[in-house]
């Protein structure tokens, strides 16, 4: 029963998602609605165990002493003080510096956000440019017929996406650029969406229909 | 050592400085070159020009601080379109880091526009699950959303009385710096087959051209090129206006220099062959 009872239930709730999708009467809808609400639930779960999780990882990281043990004291304050930023009540007044409670103009949350997270984030983004910079100096080498392609397409692209292209070279360049993104591009784009469906499908059907097990877990 | 040789070589600290002059020189030197409006972020303009005063737009801006530049243009330029027109915001974010920026563009862009919370414009704010909570919109908004991001009960908000799901829409454009738009395409127009327009960084819209030739997506504005676009299109004079259009600027430097390292580092390659 220990395998046959899930197995009954993704079979049901398989074919009745499916079916569903085709059959537009308000119970099926009842369901199907309820149904997603379980995945948000299911979720929230999931949620509690991530905060444990990650919680008692970087806990015991500090107990241990173990190398940039440092760095998990920031995350834990961090999570603290960003996670109950979004509890705190609209009438609680933290001082001018901090801000209010709530989650509008002035709030605590919203500073958080604003000097917090924000620099942080756009200071991990903006780095990228460097690195990618670098990157393309070392890696792009025309050392076979297919890398020069790459290679090619790239400096085309790259010209063609923004103004100083055209500007150099004439409006062939943004029209080439605009072909390879519409054509090449999507075709290729195209053909792996329908290769990742596909595999999706029969792998889905092989779940409801019980062939596929491994999601059961136990491995005997 | 010859020149070839050191330029293979070269420390990556040199590139690195290249780019930052790149990038800061033209904060100081504005050159302005014109910029080409595409047809897929045209037919995202048009679509709301033939909208009448009243009718309603659902709006997801899902992105972080780390797209603002390229993401944050497109979204205020689309905003100032619509409220200039007198066309009513329903926005959601479902992206975990977005909601407060979301908050922020909106309040922003509707006070130059005096328009009323509740009225003008409703924030429902976050929920987790994107594709679940997108789908059960589909169904009714209060299913999701019983309350919008302020803790208002949704059904006491004048705009919202007459707005049960997506159908009551005229369009969803989500502006989305996530696999999230994925589930737009997926659940929000495969299911209920609302017309649905993207807007995404440079480095995803190569991935959505093909749902734009398929007809998934009638609109597709990319990346800061994309915002540029868009800040033609809408008109308004002056820098705060146009922003994308000034950094526009700053990437065909970096985008320059980029090019001329790896020219670089190719003639240096094949200089080079064959030697230790």
């Amino acid at each position: 029963m220990r395998k046959e009872i899930p197995l009954a239930i993704m079979l049901v709730t398989g074919v009745f998602m499916a079916v569903q999708f085709f059959v537009p009467h308000e119970i099926p809808s009842l369901i199907y609605t309820n149904l997603n609400k379980t995945v948000q639930v299911v979720g929230a779960v999931a949620l509690v165990l991530g905060i444990v999780s990650i919680l008692s990882i970087h806990l015991a990281k500090i107990g241990k002493k173990q190398p940039g043990f440092g760095y998990s004291y920031f995350l834990i304050v961090f999570f603290v003080l960003m996670a109950s930023s979004g509890f705190l009540p609209k009438s609680l007044n933290l001082g001018s510096f901090l801000g209010h409670g709530g989650n509008e103009e002035g709030s605590f949350f919203l500073n958080m956000y604003n000097y917090v997270l924000n620099p942080v984030q756009s200071t991990m983004f903006a780095l990228l440019a460097f690195f990618i910079a670098s990157a393309a100096y070392r890696a792009f080498r025309a050392r076979s017929i297919i890398a020069t392609l790459l290679l090619l397409t790239a400096i085309i692209v790259m010209l063609g996406r923004v103004p100083i292209g055209p500007a150099i070279f004439g409006d062939w360049i943004a029209e080439l650029a605009d072909w390879i993104m519409a054509v090449p591009n999507a075709g290729a784009k195209r053909a792996i969406i329908v290769g990742v469906g596909m595999g999706i499908l029969s792998l889905s059907l092989k779940m409801v229909l019980g062939i596929e097990r491994a999601w059961l877990g136990g491995g005997r | 050592m010859g020149f070839f040789e050191k330029m293979r070589q070269i420390d990556r600290r040199w590139i690195f400085l290249a780019v930052g002059v790149a990038i800061i020189l033209p904060f100081f030197f504005y050159i302005g070159l014109p910029i080409k409006v595409t047809p897929e972020v045209k037919v995202l303009y048009d679509s709301v020009e033939r909208l009448k005063p009243g009718d309603v737009v659902f709006f997801a801006p899902e992105y972080d601080p780390g797209t603002i530049p390229e993401l944050q243009p497109m979204c205020h330029a689309f905003l100032r379109q619509c409220f200039s027109k007198g066309i009513k915001i329903v926005a959601v974010c479902l992206f975990q880091l977005g909601p407060a920026q979301a908050e922020q563009d909106l309040t922003l862009i509707a006070k130059e526009y005096n328009q009323k919370y509740g009225v003008d414009y409703v924030y429902l704010g976050y929920k987790p699950y994107p594709e679940t909570v997108i789908l059960n919109m589909g169904e009714d908004f209060r299913k999701s959303f019983p309350k919008d991001y302020y803790g208002n009960l949704v059904d006491t908000l004048p705009m919202m009385r007459n707005l049960k799901n997506y159908s009551d829409t005229k369009m969803i454009i989500s502006i989305n710096a996530t696999s999230g738009a994925d589930y737009w395409i997926r659940s929000a127009h495969g299911r209920y087959n609302i017309p649905l327009g993207l807007g995404v960084t440079a480095v995803m819209a190569t991935d959505y051209y093909t749902y734009l030739q398929s007809g998934q997506l009638f609109a597709l504005v990319g990346g800061m090129k994309g915002a540029a676009e868009m800040e033609q299109l809408v008109g308004l004079e002056g820098k705060k206006y146009n922003r994308a259009t000034a950094r526009m600027d700053i990437q065909n430097f970096a985008h320059l220099v980029i090019i001329f390292f790896v020219i670089l580092g190719n003639v240096a390659y094949f200089a080079t062959w064959g030697k230790k």
